[in-house]
C-alpha cells in the first residue's frame, strides 16, 4: 500500500518528537505541572467581589475555622470556612456583599495591624456553623458604619445573611 | 527588551509615588483612613452600589467642585461630617480621594480642602442629603 501524504507528515512528526524528547521528560513535565498547580493558590489573585486583592506574602498562623484566628478579631457571625466557603470566598450559591464592615486586626506573626473587610455572604439562610462574636472595635447601633450588629447584606440581590469572610484589604498605619 | 520594559514601568511607578498630592501630608495615612471610614460602603474604587443606595463617587465626585455649594456639600454629607476623623484628617482624606477616584472631573483651579474649612462646614450638616445632591447635579454642565 502506497503511503499517502498525511501518513508521511504523521510519521515525520512522530519520529521528530521521539528524537527530541525522552520518556523521562514527560515525568519532568508532569512533576512541574503538579508543583505549579500546588503553588497557584498562593498567587495574589483577587478573590473577593469588587476586586479587593488578598495580600500575598502576609505571614499567617492559626486555624481559620476557629474564632481565635487573628483575622476574626472583630467578627460577628458564622465563619464561611465552616460553611463551604473560605476566609476569602463565599460558599457556592451565595453572593458576596460589596458593602462591608471594616476594621483592623493585629497579626500575631509580624505584630502589624491589617485592615480586614468582613464581607458577608448572602442569599441563603444562616449557615449555623462556627458562630463567632469577637467584636473588637465594635460600636453601638447608633454608629452604624462601625457596628457589626447590622445585617451587612446590602447591595446584594438578597438580604438574607449566610456567613462572613475576613479579607485582608491593606496594612494599617498608625 | 523585557528588562527594559520592566525598568520603564518601575520608573513610572516610582515617579507616580514620588509625586505629592496637594493637601495630603501622609499618603499612607489618608489611604488607611479612607479604608476604615469610607470604603466599607463606598468600596475601594468609590463605585458604590449598582442600585444607587450608595451613590457612585467613581469618575463623578469631582463634578461637585464645579458647581456652587458643591465644594462644601462634600464636607456636609453624613459620611464626611459624621466620620470619626479630626477636621485635619477629614480634609486630608478628601484631598486624597478626589484624584484617586475622580481625577478627570476635578477643575484645574481646585484648591485643596483646608482644616479650617472642614471645621466650619461639618458643623452645618444636611437635612435632606438626597434632595441637595439632586439639586447640585442639576446645576452641573450648565
Amino acid at each position: 500500500m502506497q503511503d499517502n501524504f498525511l501518513d508521511k507528515i504523521g510519521e515525520r512528526l512522530s519520529r521528530g518528537v521521539a528524537r527530541r524528547t525522552s520518556r523521562r521528560g514527560l515525568f519532568g513535565l508532569l512533576g512541574a505541572s503538579v508543583v505549579g498547580a500546588a503553588s497557584l493558590p498562593l498567587l495574589p489573585v483577587a478573590r473577593a467581589a469588587g476586586g479587593q486583592p488578598t495580600k500575598a506574602g502576609v505571614p499567617d498562623t492559626g486555624d481559620d475555622q476557629s474564632c481565635d484566628y487573628w483575622r476574626y478579631c472583630a467578627i460577628d457571625g458564622f465563619l464561611c470556612t465552616c460553611c463551604g466557603g473560605s476566609v476569602n470566598t463565599c460558599p457556592p450559591g451565595t453572593e458576596m456583599s460589596p458593602i462591608t464592615w471594616i476594621g483592623t486586626c493585629t497579626n500575631p506573626v509580624d505584630g502589624l495591624n491589617y485592615v480586614i473587610s468582613y464581607n458577608d455572604c448572602c442569599g441563603k439562610s444562616g449557615c449555623g456553623n462556627c458562630l463567632c462574636n469577637t467584636n473588637e472595635g465594635d460600636r453601638p447601633m447608633y454608629n452604624p458604619p462601625k457596628s457589626n450588629d447590622i445585617n451587612w447584606c446590602l447591595g446584594t440581590s438578597s438580604a438574607v445573611y449566610h456567613c462572613s469572610t475576613a479579607i485582608i484589604v491593606g496594612l494599617a498605619v498608625e | 527588551m523585557r528588562v527594559g520594559v520592566l525598568a520603564l514601568l518601575l520608573s513610572l511607578a516610582g515617579g507616580a509615588l514620588a509625586q505629592e498630592i496637594p493637601g495630603v501630608d501622609n499618603d499612607a495615612r489618608a489611604r488607611v483612613n479612607y479604608m476604615l471610614n469610607c470604603q466599607g460602603c463606598h468600596r475601594a474604587d468609590g463605585a458604590g452600589t449598582a442600585d444607587g443606595a450608595v451613590p457612585t463617587m467613581k469618575n463623578f465626585l469631582g463634578n461637585f467642585l464645579t458647581v456652587s455649594e458643591g465644594r462644601e456639600f462634600l464636607i456636609r454629607v453624613p459620611g464626611s461630617a459624621n466620620a470619626a476623623l479630626t477636621d485635619a484628617a477629614l480634609a486630608e482624606v478628601l484631598n486624597w480621594m478626589l484624584p484617586q477616584i475622580s481625577p478627570d472631573q476635578i477643575p484645574e483651579d481646585f484648591n485643596p480642602y483646608t482644616e479650617a474649612e472642614v471645621a466650619k462646614w461639618r458643623k452645618q450638616p444636611l437635612d435632606d442629603v438626597i434632595g441637595e445632591r439632586e439639586k447640585l447635579i442639576a446645576r452641573m454642565g450648565r
